[in-house]
């Protein structure tokens, strides 16, 4: 167990030289890795998005592509396209961007829904369709998305079917006042992402990910995951509330983040922590609540200091 | 303001109490400052008119009447002249006082929301009438008590609202229960339970003595309560009273018995009545020519407060001299034995005399034989007036009478049957709380059959009755008993202090060949008398005076205090032994102050029991279930303590801030193992090392920190 909690410190420490002061972030975004999730990170530009992906990328040694999603983009610039070969006389498949092991969609909410789509299907499926041919994803299979929280003319917001194929939304924020001065530091002299080493093999990550399955999830813990969904069925000013997928999800980044942690076995606190970022973005909120974006994660957090844990025998319902 | 009647001669408190509540109403009510005056103004002179005034309310006439009365009588109080003003006037400035009063109850009730100090201004004012008037606080002071602690509830919560305007409404009224009941339980428990009598004697008494219109005399009759003392008037028996340890004379005796003042004959239902008669002599006569006699003396001086010119003296009076030499001749009443020094100028009492007193040997086997089956001789004729009894007794004292002493074959052992009945069980001596009978009701009769309970006149007067019905001669006797013990002098002479406390009454019986005998009914009490027996069969044990004295100090001793309550002696009278009825009380005290001792102690070391019986459960913590269990009670006493695990908090969080409290890690490696076993389902055969001992460190550190 030890070994791969160490391993894990490692990965983020290594990040966390190029993306400074987002070890919550950072950590969270393995998390969803190891869960077999995807990330939506909703952040104005700049905050450092994509160096977070490169940053991981590079520390895992896992393969890094990235796609900027315009209007004009056609699904097959992200699944790959069947070209004639005039020697063969065949049909070849050209692998798109999809066909990596980390996936950076930047600006998701700028393309066409059908462009959108042909992302999402692979998100959930782990495979691609073209042509009548179902071209299998590599393992591990990781999409961090990025968009655009301040609304701008032509951007195609993600419906809520689609929204909850990420496990975790997180906001990336802007640095602390000495992390922004330590992060100008770094960027004196070239770029240090570039300086990054692998620190595990791509078979390392595979493995945890099976083992991230095999971390034990109590009755009272399931208990506590369900009595969270269902409260958000009832919170007020939400039109609707987290699905049995988001139940699930929520067991998922609950094991991995246990796992991260170097346990066996999920705690409350293991839920607790990752619920606001698993559940907030699947709250579809009604029409006319104003504010900014975020306030589901606050409902999340408010709600939770209303549901008991289970923390003794006689709490366990049978 | 109840009490006001009481305090002065005020009528209409109806009135005076409707009018404080429209006073109070229009606090309540917003309004202008102007319109609260002019209804203020109005509900004023609108009552006084309802009081006073039978005229109209809205005329001229009644309004320039009033104002004229107002004027002149506002110059008299000016003037100085209080007592000239009329009753309207003192009705308007008492109606203008409450006014002011319910402003300022308003202001710090509402506003300030404080009133405390009200509270303890209103207990102070009826605790003063109370002790210093004749009105009985003690419904006022339950009723302020409970008025206060409620109001001081509503007052506390509503300034919690204010602070804390979050909390439900269901938490208030569970705050409001709590508040009433635990205010119900302290008055229910102040009023049951048994108080300490006044630690210092009435003041109402000594205050108007002091003012100079108490009652005349020693020994006030009417009243419900009276102080005990040496008292003339004995037509009323019954009442409680209260004790009073003014001295009435000290003496050197050589002896020591009861002090006898007087006796009396006439019984009328209710009483004794006094029998004038002219016929005097110059001896007390108590004994016939047969009886053993041996002639001793007593130095009496008199408390010069004590008035009248009776004389006290053991056994029978023979003769008296003034200590400072004047000539004095012995005057005694020849009914009932009244004694009196008659000097130079008449009958008066010199402060210090010398008494010459007889004291005789009552011999037991001689008054066996009167009325005995084979006794002959018969009672002088002239002692019908010893068999008086009032027409209207009831039959059923005579029955009960017949029946004591039914198996007695003369006279001695049957008066001896009867003080042992009354000493016996089913009485219960105590002072207070005796009631006077009325009208139709006879003293003896609510005495034997009903109350069972009181002092020395029901004791006496029921022995003497019931004797009487049995044709035995018998009178009621006044007098002190030795009073209390002092030094013993060279002379062999024993220093005796009477107060009025020692005051007493006992009956004599007649017997021929022997004389008056005295005979002691009232438990707790004992004459010195000498009963000389040739065997010693009967079981009396009085031969000996020394004996009989310590007896009854001992006696004196366990006889109960005023303090003794209501309950008690009920559950007390139960009991089949007087002494040991005694001894119930004082146990029943002691259990309860053992009880209430153990409760304190009990709740000043409750954590501790807590604690130390956790600890006890918890030994041998090695099975994981066993380590559950101990868990779970550790979480529960840091609820106990105060220290409670929110429900939305997961263990985790729960023990780091209790390990942040305690300045601890033990909490946070003790929920880590507990995790493993309940989030984890880890099976483990043991429990690591060392987790009992950090268990215990914990809940050690917690005990003594909390």
């Amino acid at each position: 167990m030890n070994h791969h909690s160490e391993m894990i410190r490692q990965i983020i420490d290594t990040v966390e030289n190029v993306v400074v002061g987002k070890r919550e972030a950072v950590t969270l975004t393995i998390t969803a890795l190891l869960a077999g999730g995807h990330v939506l990170i909703e952040d104005v530009p700049g905050v450092g998005k994509t160096m977070l992906v490169r940053a991981i990328a590079r520390a895992t040694g896992l393969d890094f592509k990235r796609i900027q999603f315009t209007p004009d983009l056609l699904p097959s610039d992200v699944t790959g396209v069947s070209i004639y070969n005039q020697h063969t006389k065949e049909f070849e498949f050209r692998p798109g961007p999809v066909m990596s092991n980390i996936l950076l969609a930047d600006e998701v909410n700028r393309t066409s829904p059908k462009t959108q789509s042909a992302l999402l299907e692979a998100l959930e499926e782990g495979n691609v369709t073209v042509d009548g041919c179902t071209y299998q994803l590599f393992d591990p299979f990781f999409v961090m998305a990025t968009q655009n929280p301040i609304e701008h003319g032509g951007t195609y917001p993600l419906p809520e079917a689609q929204l909850d194929r990420f496990l975790f939304r997180i906001q990336l924020g802007y640095p602390e006042w000495h992390e922004e001065i330590d992060m100008l530091d770094r960027m004196e002299h070239g770029h240090p992402v570039d300086q990054l080493t692998p620190v595990v093999e791509v078979e390392d990550i595979q493995r945890m990910k099976m083992e991230v399955k095999e971390v034990f999830v109590s009755d009272a813990v399931k208990q506590y995951i369900v009595a969270i969904v269902r409260e958000t069925r009832n919170l007020d000013r939400v039109e609707l509330g987290v699905s049995p997928r988001g139940s699930i999800a929520l067991m998922r980044a609950a094991q991995a983040y246990a796992y991260i942690q170097g346990s066996s076995y999920v705690r409350p606190d293991d839920v607790k922590r990752v619920a606001p970022y698993t559940l907030g973005h699947r709250l579809v909120l009604e029409a006319d609540v104003l504010g900014p974006k975020g306030q589901d994660d606050k409902m999340i957090q408010r709600m939770l200091t209303r549901i008991s844990v289970p923390s003794t025998r006689k709490d366990i319902v049978t | 303001m109840l009490p006001l009647p009481e305090v002065t001669e005020t009528g209409f408190v109806f009135m005076f109490l409707v009018v404080t509540a429209v006073f109070f109403l229009i606090q309540a009510i917003p309004m202008p400052l102007i319109v609260r005056f002019l209804l203020f103004v109005v509900t004023i002179t609108y009552s006084l008119n309802v009081i006073f005034m039978p005229g109209t309310y809205v005329s001229i006439d009644w309004w320039s009447l009033f104002v004229t009365e107002l004027w002149q009588e506002t110059g008299l109080l000016f003037s100085g002249e209080w007592l000239q003003l009329g009753d309207l006037y003192r009705s308007f400035l008492m109606l203008l006082l409450l006014s002011m009063v319910s402003y300022l109850m308003f202001y710090w009730i509402v506003y300030a929301k404080r009133i405390f100090f009200f509270f303890v201004l209103t207990v102070i004012y009826i605790g003063a009438l109370d002790a210093f008037t004749s009105f009985d606080g003690i419904g006022a002071i339950i009723r302020v008590v409970a008025i206060g602690f409620l109001l001081f509830s509503i007052l506390h919560m509503s300034r919690f609202t204010f602070r804390y305007p979050n909390v439900r409404l269901r938490q208030w009224g569970r705050f409001l229960f709590v508040a009433v009941s635990v205010m119900t339980l302290s008055i229910a428990i102040g009023w049951q339970a048994p108080k300490y009598s006044q630690q210092w004697p009435d003041p109402l008494p000594v205050i108007e003595e002091a003012a100079g219109f108490g009652p005349e005399g020693w020994g006030s009759s009417g009243d419900d309560v009276r102080r005990i003392g040496y008292g003339d008037h004995d037509e009323q028996l019954g009442g409680g009273f209260e004790m009073d340890e003014t001295e009435v004379f000290t003496a050197r005796a050589e002896t020591s018995g009861y002090w006898r003042g007087e006796s009396k004959h006439e019984y009328t239902g209710h009483g004794w009545e006094s029998v004038e008669s002219d016929e005097t002599s110059e001896r007390v006569f108590l004994y016939e020519d047969e009886t053993r006699t041996r002639t001793s003396e007593a130095h009496v001086s008199f408390n010069e407060q004590f008035s009248g010119d009776l004389l006290f003296s053991q056994g029978a009076l023979q003769a008296v001299a003034a200590e400072n030499g004047e000539p004095y001749m012995l005057q005694v009443e020849g009914a009932t034995g009244r004694s009196y020094a008659n000097g130079e100028e008449g009958i008066a009492r010199p402060d210090e005399v010398t008494l010459t007193y007889e004291t005789a040997e009552f011999p037991v086997e001689i008054m066996q034989e009167a009325d005995h089956p084979d006794y002959d001789r018969e009672d002088p004729s002239d002692y019908h007036s010893y068999l008086q009894l009032p027409d209207d007794l009831p039959e059923r004292v005579g029955q009960l009478a017949e029946e004591i002493v039914e198996d007695e074959e003369n006279r001695y052992d049957r008066v001896r049957a009867i003080e042992r009945f009354l000493t016996g069980p089913d009485f219960d001596y105590d002072t207070h709380d005796i009631p006077v009978p009325d009208e139709g009701e006879d003293y003896v009769d609510q005495f034997l059959f009903e109350t069972q309970i009181g002092y020395c006149d029901n004791f006496s007067t029921s022995m003497a009755v019931m004797l009487r019905t049995l044709d035995i001669p018998t009178r009621w006797v006044k007098g002190f008993t030795p009073g209390e013990a002092g030094e013993v002098d060279e002379n062999g002479y024993t220093e005796y202090e009477v107060t009025n406390s020692n005051a007493h009454s006992w009956v004599e019986v007649y017997f021929s060949d022997v004389g008056w005998v005295p005979f002691e009914p009232t438990p707790g009490f004992s004459n010195a008398a000498e009963y000389e027996m040739a065997d010693f069969d009967e079981g009396e044990a009085s031969e000996d005076p020394e004996f009989d004295q310590e007896f009854q100090q001992d006696m004196e001793d366990q006889v109960p205090d005023e303090e003794e309550s209501e309950e008690v002696s009920a559950s007390a009278s139960e009991d089949d032994d007087d002494p040991s009825s005694f001894s119930f009380w004082w146990l029943g005290i002691l259990g309860g102050v053992g009880l209430i001792f153990a409760s304190v102690m009990a709740y000043r070391l409750r954590g501790k029991m807590i604690t130390t019986w956790m600890r006890r459960r918890y030994q041998g913590m090695h099975d994981t279930s066993t380590y559950v269990r101990a868990y779970e009670s550790l979480i529960w006493y840091l609820n106990w303590i105060g220290l409670k695990k929110a429900g939305n908090e997961t263990p985790t969080e729960f023990a780091k801030r209790v390990d942040a409290r305690f300045n601890t890690d033990e909490m946070r490696t003790l929920t880590n193992l507990y995790e493993d076993l309940y989030y984890g389902n880890h099976q483990l055969e043991h429990v690591p090392e060392g987790t009992q001992r950090r268990w215990l460190k914990l809940l050690d550190k917690i005990s003594r920190n909390h």
